[in-house]
């Protein structure tokens, strides 16, 4: 707990009851013995069988990213989080090269400058989640192998609410 | 990081918008190394008027900082009355389309202009002519169409990471970095 509290600068009083949410959908477990208490958070993915509606880690993690990035934050706000969605799935699809970016911006309705801002931003989402989400391919069925993605595991990462390096050399 | 491919000197560089969005602002490291590979090669950067359109149009900050500090200029508009020219861009239509399983129609002239404009270049003028987008199978389209259309050789057709060198060095940006490995664990997907 004291990490998470740290992590996200909430309050505790917030952190725990966030937590105990979470805890409550059985999303997060939180071990009854130990302190600090251990929580643990297995990766869940939930696929509506009826309605194109699937949310998996990686999923989640653009949504998040959308919380914290500027500019992604702004096509939110302008086009609503499912739009975000559908264009991560449009971004998984151009880098397996099934499609356009130009495409993906007529797919999901947004101008063609948008989609490939929030399409060049979301390759990282995409790349943590080929290495990490386990439900990856239930979001990708037939490309999730395909993708033209840097390898996260040869590359350092650093938090995306970093400022970018303004200068090198 | 890998050293940068050089760009061949005095090369004209047809830049896509996507670009833009790979490099980011003037402040950015990538914007930097992009504007000093063209100065460096003496390079012409030319943003085909379709580019500047979709990014605003020359008023725009972006552009107009990059007009007026000289690295980049406008690149002349596609010359529909060249068959070689009109040839090439129905090439790169018919590619992108087979490519991504989708009617020519459906296929954006902003995808196509770059493969016309390469050849229009190459036949009008004596310096080496490079196509940078990040669009994959809009550089497939490219390629293709310099390729059929003889000029190959004369044509170059990259990335911007090909530009300004193998980014592997760059760190990713994630909302959780993270260092060590994880284990996963995977059930069947809930369903609502």
């Amino acid at each position: 707990m004291p990490r998470v509290v740290d992590a996200l600068d909430l309050s505790e009083s917030t952190a725990y009851e966030y937590v105990d949410r979470l805890v409550d959908h059985g999303l997060v477990t939180r071990a009854d013995t130990g302190r600090p208490r251990e929580l643990r958070a297995d990766p869940v993915a939930v696929v509506d069988p009826v309605g194109p509606v699937v949310v998996t880690p990686t999923v989640l993690h653009a949504v998040a990213l959308a919380a914290t990035d500027e500019e992604l934050a702004r096509f939110g706000d302008s086009h609503g989080l499912g739009t975000l969605v559908a264009t991560l799935r449009g971004a998984g699809l151009h880098y397996a090269g099934e499609t356009t970016r130009r495409s993906v911006a007529r797919d999901v309705g947004v101008r063609p400058t948008e989609a490939m801002l929030v399409i060049e931003a979301l390759a990282p989402v995409l790349a943590v989640g080929r290495d990490r989400d386990p439900y990856f391919e239930v979001l990708f069925p037939d490309v999730a192998t395909a993708m033209d993605l840097p390898d996260v595991n040869d590359r350092p990462t650093v938090p995306a609410t970093d400022q970018p390096a303004d200068n090198e050399d | 990081m890998s050293a940068a491919a050089v760009l061949p000197t005095g090369a004209i560089v047809l830049v896509d918008t996507n670009v833009f969005f790979a490099i980011g602002g003037p402040s950015n490291a990538k914007h930097r190394r992009f504007r000093n590979a063209i100065r460096t090669a003496e390079a012409s950067c030319r943003l085909p008027q379709r580019v500047v359109t979709e990014l605003g149009g020359p008023e725009t900050d972006r552009i107009e900082a990059a007009l007026s500090a000289g690295w980049v200029e406008i690149a002349d508009p596609l010359d529909q009355t060249d068959g070689e020219v009109v040839a090439a861009t129905d090439i790169a239509r018919r590619t992108i389309a087979s490519e991504t399983g989708r009617p020519k129609h459906e296929i954006e002239k902003a995808d196509t202009t770059l493969a016309g404009l390469a050849i229009q270049f190459t036949r009008y003028r004596s310096e080496p002519v490079v196509v940078v987008t990040n669009d994959i199978p809009a550089r497939a389209g490219v390629e293709h169409a310099v390729t059929a259309s003889g000029h190959g050789d004369d044509v170059d057709v990259c990335e911007i990471a090909e530009v300004i060198g193998d980014d592997a060095g760059d760190p990713i940006r994630l909302l959780c970095p993270y260092d060590t490995p994880l284990t996963t664990v995977r059930r069947p997907p809930r369903r609502l």
